[in-house]
């Protein structure tokens, strides 16, 4: 008797530790998520520390030099390395700065973790979350790498969108009838126009 | 109403004609010619100036229109604008779901349906979401597809309406049949259910959507293709909502990475 409990017990203590590895990803991201909100988000900070802090937090957990290289396709082999560099700055700008003029949109939601799913790539898999919202909860999937024991975010999917992929379709029409440095002038445009672009929709809010 | 309708036949030639003429000549370059194909967008130069014409429409008709929607009504008004349109498309997604052979679907469709119509007062309230009672939306868009019209299909984009393709212009088209509540109901009424359905639809559609719409315009670099990426990887998911190794296929792209290789 005591022989199969030591055994059940075995059992499922190995099972909770798989369980435990499996999940790693899913814990890289959901303490992302509490990062963000604890110490951006639900913050009475001003816009400009809240921008600097969410900054910081992506540029140490965000992979954005694989996600500029990734959506620049075939035109990145052909870039020269100043281009790149240029180019991975700007896309990283305007990207934290569209996405810190949305920071007025957060209103309390909740994260809820479900599956993970191997993405193609070594050590890449989709974290499956879902975000409430006033109708139905809307569908998260977190595209994430590990390498050497440390994990980065490659991808944020929401309701079937890649942001990557749409941005990837995006540059690559443009580029057909434009230069790399076109490109990057258009970005900067909208990283100093990201106040002014949403400014309406600020005061929208405030209604 | 015989000269309405010979104005709308040739509106209707002149439109078919305009979109034949705006088809895209493939490139040669085979760069450009793998993307060509990756768009799978014959029709490309009909529908930028189509989608111009709609993010205009978003600007000036439909978001003052949700601007004034959302100041004068409250949020509990609206909810339940929402939840009657729903209801009133809950019919339709019911055939589709027996098409699909989905029977479980169907019959949760059907409680839904009755719940929300007894209880929640003619679908004004969503009783049957506080109760649990989910259902998936079925529409013929993806009978069609599971019925094994699941190539990938070229863009098109309807004026005022947006973004289709071919398959789901024709399920749309063939949807107007599907509904079986024009079927039970006597031909006057019929026709004033239609007219209200459409208009509950459109008003919400609006409502949801216009928002997003305009988000894209301003922060996109070309809006258009922003759009019709977003539109087929949203559409993608929806009808693969059951089988989440298909929807991940749709944006599992390669990054490329030294040691994948």
């Amino acid at each position: 008797m005591k022989k199969i409990i030591t055994f059940i017990l075995i059992v499922f203590a190995s099972a909770n530790i798989a369980y435990a590895q499996n999940k790693s990803a899913t814990t890289f991201v959901s303490n992302l998520v509490d990062e963000v909100i604890n110490e951006v988000l639900a913050t009475d900070n001003t816009k400009e520390e809240k921008s600097q802090k969410f900054e910081e937090i992506i540029l140490s957990k965000v992979d954005t030099e694989a996600i500029a290289r990734t959506v620049l396709a075939q035109y990145w082999r052909t870039a020269t390395p100043k281009e790149k560099d240029d180019f991975i700055e700007a896309f990283k700008n305007m990207a934290i700065k569209m996405t810190a003029e949305r920071f007025g949109m957060y209103n309390g939601q909740e994260v809820k973790f479900y599956s993970e799913r191997p993405a193609q790539g070594k050590n890449q898999v989709f974290v499956e979350s879902s975000i409430s919202s006033d109708s139905k909860p809307i569908q998260v999937m977190w595209r994430v790498r590990q390498k050497d024991g440390k994990y980065s975010i490659l991808d944020i999917i929401v309701e079937g969108v890649s942001m990557t992929l749409t941005y990837r379709n995006e540059y690559t029409t443009y580029l057909q009838n434009h230069s790399i440095n076109d490109l990057i002038k258009e970005l900067e445009h909208q990283t100093q126009n990201a106040a002014e672009i949403f400014a309406q929709k600020q005061s929208e809010k405030k209604k | 109403m015989k000269k309405t309708f010979k104005i709308m036949q040739n509106l209707f030639v002149c439109f078919f004609v305009l979109i034949l003429t705006a088809c895209a000549t493939p490139p040669s370059d085979p760069e450009a010619l793998k993307l060509y194909n990756e768009a799978n967008d014959p029709l490309e130069p009909y529908n930028r100036v189509m989608t111009d014409f709609n993010f205009k429409i978003n600007r000036y008709i439909y978001r003052p229109f949700d601007k004034a929607y959302q100041f004068v009504f409250p949020k509990p008004v609206r909810d339940c604008v929402s939840n009657a349109s729903s209801n009133l498309s809950q019919p339709y997604y019911f055939v589709n779901a027996l098409l699909q052979a989905e029977f479980k679907d169907s019959a949760q469709i059907f409680a839904r349906f009755f719940t929300n119509t007894t209880l929640g007062i003619g679908g004004l309230f969503d009783v049957a979401s506080q109760l649990e009672i989910q259902a998936p939306v079925k529409d013929f868009g993806e009978t069609l597809y599971r019925w094994g019209w699941n190539n990938s299909m070229p863009y098109f984009v309807w004026p005022f309406l947006g973004p289709s393709d071919i398959r789901e212009t024709v399920a749309s088209v063939a949807g107007f049949f599907l509904d079986p509540t024009d079927y039970v109901l006597p031909k006057a009424e019929k026709d004033h259910l239609l007219i209200f359905r459409y208009a509950l639809k459109g008003i919400n559609t609006i409502d949801s959507l216009s928002g997003l719409l305009e988000d894209i315009e301003r922060t996109s670099i070309d809006p258009y293709v922003a759009l019709r990426t977003m539109y087929r990887q949203n559409r993608s998911k929806f009808l693969n909502l059951d089988d989440i190794d298909a929807q991940t296929q749709s944006y599992d792209i390669d990054f490329e990475f030294e040691e994948d290789i």
